[in-house]
């Protein structure tokens, strides 16, 4: 996005931003994967994850 | 940007990026929206948020200052977008938090169950294989509860969320000392020796004498200690 295109009380922009109204299906998507990614990998890095005992 | 529009000491590039000034006022409204959304999500979350008691919990905190930097400062980001994705947050942590609830079973998967890691004094070598806890992290946070000695511990478990939770005899048993091997001097703190006992260097279960040639019952180890058992205090401390 160029500077010239940024103008203040463009309320489009900032509440829907530049992208297609299909974007936000993907971003429910998106997040979805990400979170079991997430999920999955703190499950598997193990119980001390959480409280954090050692510096590693 | 393009790589020849990159000019070292271009202080409004450093200082304002690719969008004009005005757009610091932007920022202003952009932040102040995120920042209550932000603190209106947390708060619908639930209470053990702040606590952080499970790793899901620990999860969602920590995506959470990803999902709502882009709508504080890009131009480009809808507002809208980053409020879709909290609230998708939200339902998620929420949904697994009910499933959690309501299937015992969804909560060991997603969860874990608890490990016991000391079972009368004695260290259980297999599970703390399985859950990477080392010896002496098991002692730290022993000497961390004021248990000084592996004979007073009845139980130690390591708890799904990561926390240890520690059940003391009521009389204490001779066992192996808890002390630091680099610290000689602080050997007999509280403690005097198990007459005629002694215990595992590798589990901590007792012996009356040294066994003989097959080692340790438990372990098979061959190295033993002497055994000592902790005085016990005067009653002045609660728990």
């Amino acid at each position: 996005m160029k500077k010239e295109d940024i103008h203040f009380g463009d309320w489009l922009r900032m509440f829907a931003g530049d992208v297609p109204p299909g974007f936000y299906w993907e971003v429910v998507l998106r997040i979805a994967i990400i979170y079991l990614l997430l999920m999955v990998s703190m499950r598997l890095i193990g119980k001390r994850m959480a409280s954090q005992l050692s510096r590693r | 940007m393009r790589k020849q529009d990159i000019a070292a000491g271009d202080f409004y590039r450093i200082l304002f990026g690719e969008t004009p000034e005005i757009f610091l006022l932007e920022v202003l409204l952009r932040t102040l929206f995120m920042y209550v959304a932000l603190l209106v999500v947390v708060r619908l979350m639930g209470k053990r948020m702040g606590g952080q008691l499970t790793i899901s919990e620990l999860a969602v905190m920590v995506t959470l200052g990803a999902i709502v930097s882009p709508g504080m400062q890009m131009p480009q980001t809808g507002l809208l977008l980053c409020l879709v994705i909290l609230l998708c947050a939200l339902i998620f942590q929420r949904g697994t938090n009910w499933l959690e609830f309501r299937f015992r079973k969804f909560e060991e998967l997603s969860q874990g169950k608890n490990t016991t890691l000391i079972e009368d004094g004695v260290l259980q070598l297999a599970q703390m294989q399985k859950t990477k806890v080392s010896r002496q992290q098991i002692f730290a946070v022993l000497r961390s509860k004021h248990i000084y000695n592996l004979g007073q511990v009845e139980r130690l478990y390591l708890e799904a969320c990561g926390l240890f939770s520690v059940y003391t005899r009521s009389e204490p048993a001779a066992g192996l000392l808890l002390f630091p091997p680099s610290d000689q001097s602080v050997n007999t703190f509280g403690q005097q020796s198990a007459a005629g006992m002694s215990a595992c260097a590798n589990c901590g279960k007792t012996a009356e004498r040294t066994p003989g040639p097959g080692g340790c019952p438990i372990c098979g180890a061959h190295q033993w200690g002497q055994a000592s058992i902790a005085i016990q205090e005067k009653q002045n401390r609660a728990s």
